[in-house]
């Protein structure tokens, strides 16, 4: 499939903007939003504090996730993730009916919507975007190719996609990836390219200039389809790689909002008047890949082992600074849409077990090497499993090399155990099971998580997984035999969930909405006088 | 005359600039890993990690790829990032300007307060304000620049709230705004070594007979220091200020990077944490012609300065 090629840090926009007003309970209270308290005021220009530059705004050959969050301010898909992830809410569409066997659905367009440009929104527009980007073979959304038997525009405000057999997933699909609506007319006029240097589209900002390595200015979009918004009359973001830059620029006033604050700041700065720390939903999961090509990992007694002799809660303390959550399934949270279930916990912490079945599995004097990239997260990893295997007799050394040397170790599988991760970019769950489950998941990628683990039963339980029919309820026991059997054979090992993003904020700064597909709500962001 | 020297220290340039992108090219050929992979991620295929090395030419021996960097060189022609999206020249022609500012700024920094104090120093050798200058000017030096940098913030730009900590600003004042503190921690070492270069030549002017005799000739101190004792004392100055040259555009990644200003050495430090080598490679080798061009000009000012001086 095509999103395998997606990088891990990849992330989803679902953007929008206008979802604020659609939801503003959920963007002004709980996770994945920013305080939100007083009315609302109109003006101003939000400078924002970027970690990276956008390197790649092509919505189909685009691996980098700062430019998917960027798109939110210009584009917009049908549906949206709300900001806790857990379920999908109206946005280009206003709503929508699928058939009981999962095969047509139909969507019905938002009325009244205009392009930046002044052009009204159709069901064509939104027809060509989906086929445009799904035919695309470098375009994440290509897996749906061969499933799909026609997307049509039966009414001027009508979508119908047919799918050849049953595929339960589309709504998750079409919120996130590269389902942006486009004008059809501009782009097939202008050309791919030209389009890409001045984006056009329905969101609450156009993209204005861009000078790279430097800033980004979007203004408000004069033809913007909700009433009174957006708030502000433009966002610049400035491009500052340096954490504790971003962090001064905040305090120092020269910017309202720091993006991607480390962990070890998150306590100090949540104490400082005049600004606060907000931390976004975000859906990562880190896991340690044993590599089960030589013994004694291809026992699976001594994987269980290794597993049940580490301590999750304390990795995670160690790592994310309490900002996350021990690993209990391999699936991550937040829990919802991606059929997580934390409460099978999965990976108990049981050193007595671990010894006990590095006897029955008759193994004494294990020396083993784990595989790190540099990093502080790595590194606290990499100290807390050394100790707590060593306090169930087994040795290990530590092996941190340059992220090319990972890499390149990782997919010649030349290592014995390393650490890797996975980020959701969609709802759509079955990605990462067939990823981590599946040996040729595609296309020569990627052995089980580089694990080259080979299991019938694991292998059973994900096509189980990713080819049942039914409501999420039904679903939810299929998903659960997937992450019990991916539990049983102990490979890759589930440490710890990356559950926020810590982000900078002045006290000025209301509305600020985020969720765990790293799509934010810019129309509904406030700057107070 | 001076043409001719010119060229002939820009052709004397030449074998020194092969030498930096042999040197670029070879450190990064020998960087472990595939590049292609990194740039693809974990999660690529093997055809598509072959089929982007073969687009870059990274499967081809290093030997060949260096030929044809060379090449593509002798074109005017930097070649492609694949992360940036553009033309390693168009990227670097973008930055240029911040990263070319800063430098003047420092420099003009450096000058303007380097020269008082060390004709101040000279002028009251062995007296507490030359022990107090002597003493600055070595914590100067010993001070790195990113320290000074972080402590410019949080001492100077925090508290006072005058001066922006990050970015570029728009138009040239607000450069001259953004880049102040900036240049004023790239300076700080650049000040020390013409104020020690300079307090020492000074010295050394003032003990000479020309200088006893425009005294007899009753000039003031100042019109002396200013006539005779600075102008003389200048010459190696130059020469220092030329070779300290190099380290101040080696500064600038530093400062660039905490300030936050998008310039060349920002981009430099950008393009190592991605794997970025074609625009590495184009930066190290605009520094290197930038530094061999800084240490001509300075030859050339020293032979202006001193018609004793004959440049070969």
């Amino acid at each position: 499939m095509r999103i395998s090629i997606r990088f891990l840090a990849a992330a989803a926009v679902v953007s929008l903007a206008g979802a604020v007003a659609a939801c503003s309970s959920a963007a002004t209270t709980g996770i994945g939003s920013a305080r939100s308290s007083g009315q609302p005021v109109h003006g101003g220009t939000l400078k924002v504090a970027l970690y990276s530059d956008i390197q790649n705004i092509n919505p189909i050959t685009s691996e980098d996730p700062v430019a998917q969050l960027m798109w939110g301010n210009w584009w917009q898909y049908a549906v949206y993730a709300t900001p806790n992830g857990q379920s999908l809410q109206p946005m280009l569409a206003t709503s929508w009916s699928i058939t009981s066997d999962y095969k047509t659905y139909t969507f019905q367009i938002r009325p009244g919507v205009e392009f930046s440009d002044g052009e009204a929104l159709t069901a064509e527009d939104v027809a060509w975007s989906w086929e445009y980007m799904i035919s695309q073979s470098a375009a994440q959304m290509n897996f749906l190719a061969p499933r799909i038997a026609s997307i049509t525009a039966p009414g001027p405000l009508t979508v119908r996609v047919v799918f050849k057999t049953p595929y339960p997933y589309f709504l998750d699909d079409v919120s996130g990836f590269e389902a942006v609506i486009m004008p059809k007319a501009l782009v097939e006029k202008e050309g791919w390219s030209a389009y890409l240097r001045h984006p056009v589209g329905t969101g609450p900002f156009v993209l204005t200039s861009w000078q790279r390595g430097a800033s980004i200015q979007v203004t408000r979009n004069p033809h913007y389809w909700q009433h009174g918004l957006p708030y502000l009359d433009g966002i610049t973001y400035l491009v500052m790689p340096d954490d504790q830059s971003r962090i001064t620029a905040v305090e120092s006033g020269t910017a309202d909002v720091a993006t991607q604050i480390p962990y070890n700041e998150v306590r100090s700065l949540s104490s400082r008047p005049g600004m606060y720390v907000a931390n976004f939903p975000q859906s990562i999961d880190w896991n340690m890949v044993l590599n089960t090509l030589d013994p004694p990992l291809n026992n699976v007694l001594v994987r269980r082992a290794i597993s049940l002799a580490i301590n999750r809660a304390e990795l995670e303390q160690a790592a994310l600074y309490g900002n996350g959550v021990a690993a209990k399934t391999f699936l991550p949270d937040p829990a919802g849409l991606t059929f997580a279930d934390p409460a099978l916990n999965l990976y108990p912490y049981d050193p007595a077990k671990a010894k006990a079945l590095l006897a029955q599995a008759g193994v004494r004097n294990l020396h083993l090497t784990l595989l790190l990239e540099p990093g502080q997260a790595e590194a606290a990893t990499g100290a807390v499993i050394q100790a707590d295997l060593a306090a169930v007799g087994i040795h290990l050394s530590l092996d941190t090399v340059s992220e090319t040397s990972w890499l390149d170790d990782l997919t010649s599988q030349k290592f014995q155990l390393t650490t890797s991760f996975w980020q959701d970019i969609s709802p759509n769950p079955i990605n990462q099971i067939q990823y981590t489950m599946v040996p040729d998941y595609a296309a020569g990628c990627c052995k089980a998580f580089w694990s080259s683990l080979n299991d019938p039963a694991v292998i059973a339980a994900a096509q189980a997984a990713t080819t049942a029919v039914g409501s999420h309820a039904a679903l939810q026991p299929i998903f659960n035999k997937a992450q019990i059997a991916e539990a049983q054979a102990a490979d890759p090992l589930p440490l710890y969930n990356d559950v926020t993003t810590p982000t900078l904020m002045s006290s000025r700064v209301h509305g600020f909405a985020e969720n765990p597909y790293d799509g934010a709500y810019f129309a509904g962001i406030w700057l107070a006088s | 005359m001076t043409f001719a020297v010119t060229g002939r220290r820009l052709a004397q340039g030449i074998p020194v600039l092969v030498g930096v992108t042999l040197a670029t090219f070879a450190l990064t050929a020998l960087i472990p890993g595939n590049v292609a992979q990194v740039l693809l991620g974990p999660r690529a295929s093997p055809q598509q990690v072959r089929a982007l090395a073969a687009a870059y030419g990274l499967n081809q021996p290093v030997w060949v790829q260096y030929g044809r960097y060379l090449a593509r060189l002798a074109h005017g022609n930097f070649g492609y990032s694949p992360v940036l999206d553009q033309n390693v020249g168009t990227a670097i022609v973008q930055r240029a300007p911040a990263t070319l500012l800063l430098v003047a700024y420092a420099t003009v920094l450096a000058v303007g307060l380097g020269v008082p104090l060390g004709m101040a120093a000279a002028r009251r050798a062995g007296r507490p304000a030359d022990h107090a200058i002597r003493l600055a000017v070595v914590t100067g030096l010993s001070l790195p620049t990113f320290w000074v940098a972080v402590m410019l913030i949080l001492f100077v730009a925090l508290p006072t709230r005058m001066f922006p900590v990050a970015g570029y600003g728009a138009g040239f004042i607000a450069h001259l705004g953004y880049l102040f503190l900036p240049a004023l921690a790239l300076a700080l070492t650049f000040i020390a070594v013409i104020t020690r270069g300079l307090r020492a030549s000074a010295l050394h002017v003032l003990q000479e007979p020309y200088v006893t005799t425009a005294r007899m000739k009753g000039l003031s101190r100042g019109q002396l220091m200013r006539r005779h004792v600075l102008r003389n004392a200048l010459l190696p100055v130059v020469t220092i200020a030329g070779l300290n040259m190099a380290w101040l555009i080696s500064g600038t990644v530093v400062v660039e990077t905490v300030f936050a200003v998008p310039g060349m050495g920002q981009l430099l430090v950008n393009s190592v944490l991605d794997h970025d080598y074609q625009v590495v490679q184009g930066l190290v080798l605009v520094f290197a012609v930038f530094v061999v061009l800084v240490n001509i000009a300075a030859d050339l000012l020293y032979a202006g300065l001193d018609p004793r001086v004959v440049v070969r």
